[in-house]
């Protein structure tokens, strides 16, 4: 528990770290002014291919509407912001020789890594929590409840009594994503010995997966399911009126396969990792 | 010193991509001991040191410190030492105190403020701990990496290179401070360094390793007397006494007369002699002096 705590402390004690509340902060306000001056451009923009087939009246910019395009604008940028701090996390102390402080002191490797991807987790859950929040927060005060209007192929309007169920669960599934990246970039920040190595592989990984499970490429397509980009974009089911609970555990399990696969790969690596930096 | 051995190392074998770090080392260091660990550049001295502590597996070897297997019990031989291994790593966003704070955590043991400003006097840094390491020399960084080596009260030092980096004042209070550790709680200190005047002022024994392997090991004393040395003579009378010394049947080698300093060789043993002739001759003795014995010895191996 001392080493988690250690471990959190120095999370929270580095400069990066804040960036991504900062980016996230900075872009929740510019989307509330955008939103709040320019409603009839957003709902144009929302509703352009549905005006001809629908009539929409009432308050249709609220706190409900611009959380939801808070999510949808945020998510894509989420894990650049993880990965920022999560990647650096290991491959920071190879880089600046703590580690041969810390691994001549006698705890177990297996407690600093575990210790690593639990600290990594609380970032991101803090991150994910302080989006939630604050775009939430920040609608309902600025823009008031209301029905949410959520367009995709269809379009599904909620009653305001329904939505904040759907936002918890959404942002749940979107933390497992962003939990999904976060140990990828642990893992990678394991096995690099310099911070901007790590960073940048753990982008191009995910940039890459992103590209094979958007595409449809022929020969990919078997492996797309298994690939955890794929499933990262599953908080959008819980804002339909048929949700599909099955595919979502289903998702959810894939998600967590991945993160524990790159836990263990973490652990084999760092247990027989000689500290040469 | 005593028999005990606190590091014994057998058949160590290490090798990083195909290149050959630890050739079969052996080396024992005993109960007491200020051992030097001598090498040149790339002979293996970290790797070593590394592995001892569990930084760097080894390949083949045995290696038991305080009678205990490495590889088995790393935990319970962790906990007695202390180290600095090459430029010690520290967060240079927080205050050294804190980082001293966050270290002793980690090794599972409780120190107060107090002490820890104790250390920090101790190493010079009484003024300075508050300071963000950021802020710290090189020389300053040294020192405390010296303090998280001592904090805990360790057994056993392994100290890789403690001297890099420090002013001669700097250097001189390290020294002192580990012949004092050395003599009053016992430490045994295994010291890996390139200054080889530091190694013969301090060290009981030592090892000579260079691509991998041992090429020597002893006592430092029993080395050096052993070993012809190198003897600075000045006099009043350099030409005279010089003239004397070379017709003389004293056990002296390769003496020579430069800018009124006379140089030879001879044994540790003949030093007094040498002394006790000139003075005897009439001669006003200034300064008799040996000249980096151990280097010339250490470069014949390397």
């Amino acid at each position: 528990m001392k080493i988690l705590l250690i471990e959190i402390y120095k999370v929270f004690i580095r400069r990066r770290s804040y960036i991504g509340f900062g980016a996230i902060l900075f872009i929740v306000i510019l989307l509330l002014l955008a939103v709040n001056y320019e409603a009839k451009t957003v709902l144009d923009f929302l509703t352009s291919n549905l005006k001809e087939s629908f009539s929409f009246q009432g308050n249709l910019i609220n706190g409900n509407l611009y959380a939801h395009i808070v999510m949808r604008s945020l998510w894509v940028h989420i894990p650049l912001l993880v990965i920022l701090v999560t990647g650096d996390l290991v491959s920071g102390e190879y880089q600046s020789g703590t580690f041969r402080m810390l691994l001549i002191r006698p705890v177990s490797r297996f407690s600093i890594i575990s210790s690593k991807f639990i600290a990594g987790w609380i970032y991101v859950f803090l991150l994910v929590l302080f989006m939630a929040v604050l775009s939430l927060g920040l609608g309902y005060i600025f823009l008031g409840s209301g029905d949410l209007l959520v367009t995709n192929n269809t379009i599904n309007i909620f009653n305001s009594d329904d939505v904040l169920w759907r936002f918890g669960l959404a942002y749940s599934f979107g933390l497992l994503s962003m939990l999904t990246v976060a140990s990828l970039s642990i893992l990678l920040s394991t096995l690099f010995d310099n911070s901007v190595t790590a960073i940048l592989t753990s982008l191009a990984v995910v940039i890459v997966l992103t590209f094979l499970s958007t595409f449809n490429i022929p020969f990919i397509n078997a492996i797309k399911p298994f690939l955890f980009t794929t499933q990262m974009s599953g908080w959008d089911s819980f804002f339909s009126f048929d949700i599909d609970y099955n595919k979502i555990i289903l998702q959810s399990v894939i998600l967590i396969v991945h993160i524990l696969v790159f836990y263990l790969l973490s652990l084999y690596i760092f247990i027989r990792k000689d500290i040469l930096t | 010193m005593s028999d005990t051995s606190i590091i014994k190392i057998r058949g160590l074998c290490k090798s990083f991509d195909g290149i050959i770090a630890l050739n079969n080392l052996d080396m024992e260091v005993k109960k007491g001991d200020i051992y030097g660990f001598l090498g040149p550049n790339g002979s293996g001295k970290s790797t070593t040191i590394k592995i001892l502590l569990t930084l760097v597996k080894p390949e083949i070897g045995k290696i038991e410190i305080f009678g205990e297997d490495l590889d088995t019990n790393p935990k319970s031989i962790l906990k007695r030492i202390g180290a600095i291994v090459e430029k010690p790593g520290f967060y240079e966003r927080i205050s050294a105190m804190k980082n001293l704070q966050m270290l002793a955590k980690y090794s599972g043991i409780s120190i107060d403020n107090e002490e820890l400003t104790k250390i920090f006097n101790t190493v010079g840094l009484g003024d300075r701990k508050q300071s963000k390491v950021g802020s710290y020399s090189h020389g300053m960084k040294q020192r405390l990496g010296f303090a998280q080596a001592i904090m805990h009260k360790p057994e056993l030092l392994i100290l890789d290179e403690p001297f890099a980096g420090l002013d001669p004042k700097g250097a001189r209070d390290l020294r002192n401070l580990i012949l004092k550790l050395n003599k009053e709680n016992g430490t045994t200190i295994l010291l890996s360094s390139h200054q080889l005047d530091e190694i013969e002022t301090i060290a009981s024994r030592m090892i000579i390793i260079n691509k991998g392997s041992s090429v020597c090991e002893g006592s430092v004393k029993e080395i050096v007397e052993q070993n012809k040395m190198s003897i600075i003579v000045n006099v009043d009378q350099p030409k005279e006494a010089y003239n004397k010394l070379k017709s003389s049947r004293l056990p002296i080698e390769n003496i020579i007369l430069t800018n009124d300093i006379i140089q030879l060789n001879c044994t540790h043993d003949a030093i007094p002699y040498v002394n006790q002739y000139l003075q005897l001759s009439g001669f006003m003795i200034f300064e008799i002096r040996k000249e980096k014995a151990l280097e010339n010895y250490y470069l014949t191996f390397t």
